[in-house]
């Protein structure tokens, strides 16, 4: 049951309501609509955004990132004064901010096969919002399982690629790019991405959430648009479902697990080496319940945030804490010495078992 | 050698045809004239240990073939191959 508009929505949302695209009824649709941004980095930010400005009811923002200063340049969700906050608390804020009227909930969480289906669960769409495969593969999977809509999309130097994935009806990411790896695979931090594309991708992500939203077909169900800026031109290419895929082709042959390491090198913050460990599940931690617990001399805490903190340790080791587990440790010399730390303030200062 | 009609995205076509007919009895002699097309990106084409990265798609009419023998799909006379590349940013 949805209720009436407000004035002020209704102010808010009035080209929308006027064009033919949408109207009162769509409006409507678009309020009692669920969805999950998987990904608030390129493309994931203006996402969010618009489907926050549209009106869309309830949105999902799911990453695992600290806003970091070579964002800035085409996330605009983020200025410099959120870096080092988690995204999705800077996100969530600056959403609420801009529509007062729906929900927005922040899942500061890894996606991987671990996580993925509490992650999009209980949604009408998921979007894609992420920056590599192997998180992509996840998704794609869990949508399946699940039954939901998958808009794919990714972006790299100055092109683009997106398309409408209906479980069951048309060919999953799997069908289309089977048994991909981010092996080999030039990264926006190697090659660049030209925000403005950024912004054509993401626009047409969007186009398509409000299509399935609203009941109208998706335009990408089956199609692959691949978009240049650099000559400005697009081509659809159609892509089939196969009977062989590994996930949805019913031979029951998909074996993989798709798992991100406990521990992993970040981009190096302040020339310090950096890394983040992955808890393996879903964490709720109550922050101000650890805080209580740290009353060693040896952590100093530096920040406190919505969704996590930072601990300084000794003179050069920062130790951020998210509520869902997840930790991003500056300044140590490699990933055993990261897990080590971890492992020593979960289960001996915070008393958590980590399973990892 | 079969002529077929191979259909490429500018990001792998440059300024070049993106539309041209070549001669190819397997997909193994397109990703063969996609690395003469291409020198500059053929440790990107074929991985260090010689197969095709996982990147790259060959649509043959429409169906994958990593989905028919792979870099062995065998191709014919009026065959429409499109090379359709992962992109993995976002």
């Amino acid at each position: 049951m949805v209720e009436e508009f407000t004035d002020k929505e209704f102010e808010m949302y009035s080209r929308q309501i006027v064009l033919s695209a949408i109207g009162y009824q769509g409006q409507e649709k678009l309020k009692k609509g669920r969805v999950a941004v998987v990904g608030v980095g390129g493309l994931g930010s203006p996402v969010a955004t618009l489907l926050t400005a549209m009106g869309v009811g309830y949105i999902r923002i799911i990453d695992r990132d600290i806003v970091e200063v070579s964002n800035l340049h085409r996330q605009h969700l983020y200025t410099f004064k959120d870096v080092g906050y988690p995204k999705v608390e800077v996100a969530a804020k600056r959403l609420r901010e801009l529509n007062p009227y729906i929900e927005v909930e922040p899942f500061p969480i890894f996606i991987d096969d671990s996580t993925v289906l509490e992650a999009v669960r209980d949604v009408d769409v998921v979007v894609d919002g992420l920056d590599n495969f192997k998180a992509r593969r996840a998704v794609n999977k869990a949508c399946y399982k699940l039954s939901i809509p998958y808009i794919y999309a990714s972006a790299i130097e100055t092109y683009g690629s997106t398309t409408t994935i209906i479980p069951g009806v048309g060919p999953c990411l799997e069908c289309i790019f089977p048994n991909v790896s981010d092996e080999g695979l030039p990264t926006c931090s190697t090659v660049g991405v030209h925000p403005s594309v950024l912004q054509i991708i993401s626009g047409i992500e969007v186009y398509e959430v409000v299509n399935i939203l609203t009941g109208k077909s998706p335009r990408l169900l089956g199609k692959l648009l691949i978009y240049d800026l650099r000559e400005l031109t697009s081509s659809l290419v159609d892509v089939t479902k196969s009977k062989y895929c590994s996930v949805c082709g019913g031979l029951g042959v998909e074996k993989e697990e798709v798992r991100y390491p406990v521990v992993e090198e970040v981009c190096a913050r302040g020339g310090l080496a950096t890394f983040m460990v992955n808890p393996g599940r879903i964490i709720r931690l109550n922050l101000e319940e650890l805080l209580s617990r740290l009353n060693s001399p040896k952590y100093k805490l530096i920040t406190r945030s919505q969704l996590g903190m930072t601990l300084q340790i000794d003179s050069k080791i920062k130790f951020s804490l998210l509520h869902s587990g997840i930790a991003v440790i500056e300044g140590v010399e490699s990933g055993e010495e990261a897990l080590r730390i971890y492992r020593d303030i979960m289960e001996n200062v915070i008393k958590i078992e980590t399973e990892i | 050698m079969p002529k077929v009609k191979l259909v490429l995205p500018s990001i792998l076509a440059c300024s070049g045809d993106k539309v041209r007919e070549i001669e190819a009895s397997t997909i193994r002699d397109v990703v063969e004239y996609l690395c003469s097309l291409r020198p500059d990106i053929k440790s990107r084409i074929i991985s260090h240990d010689g197969e095709i990265n996982t990147f790259l798609n060959f649509y043959v009419n429409g169906v994958n073939a990593y989905f028919i023998k792979g870099v062995e799909t065998e191709l014919k006379d009026g065959d429409e191959v499109s090379v359709i590349p992962a992109l993995g940013g976002g």
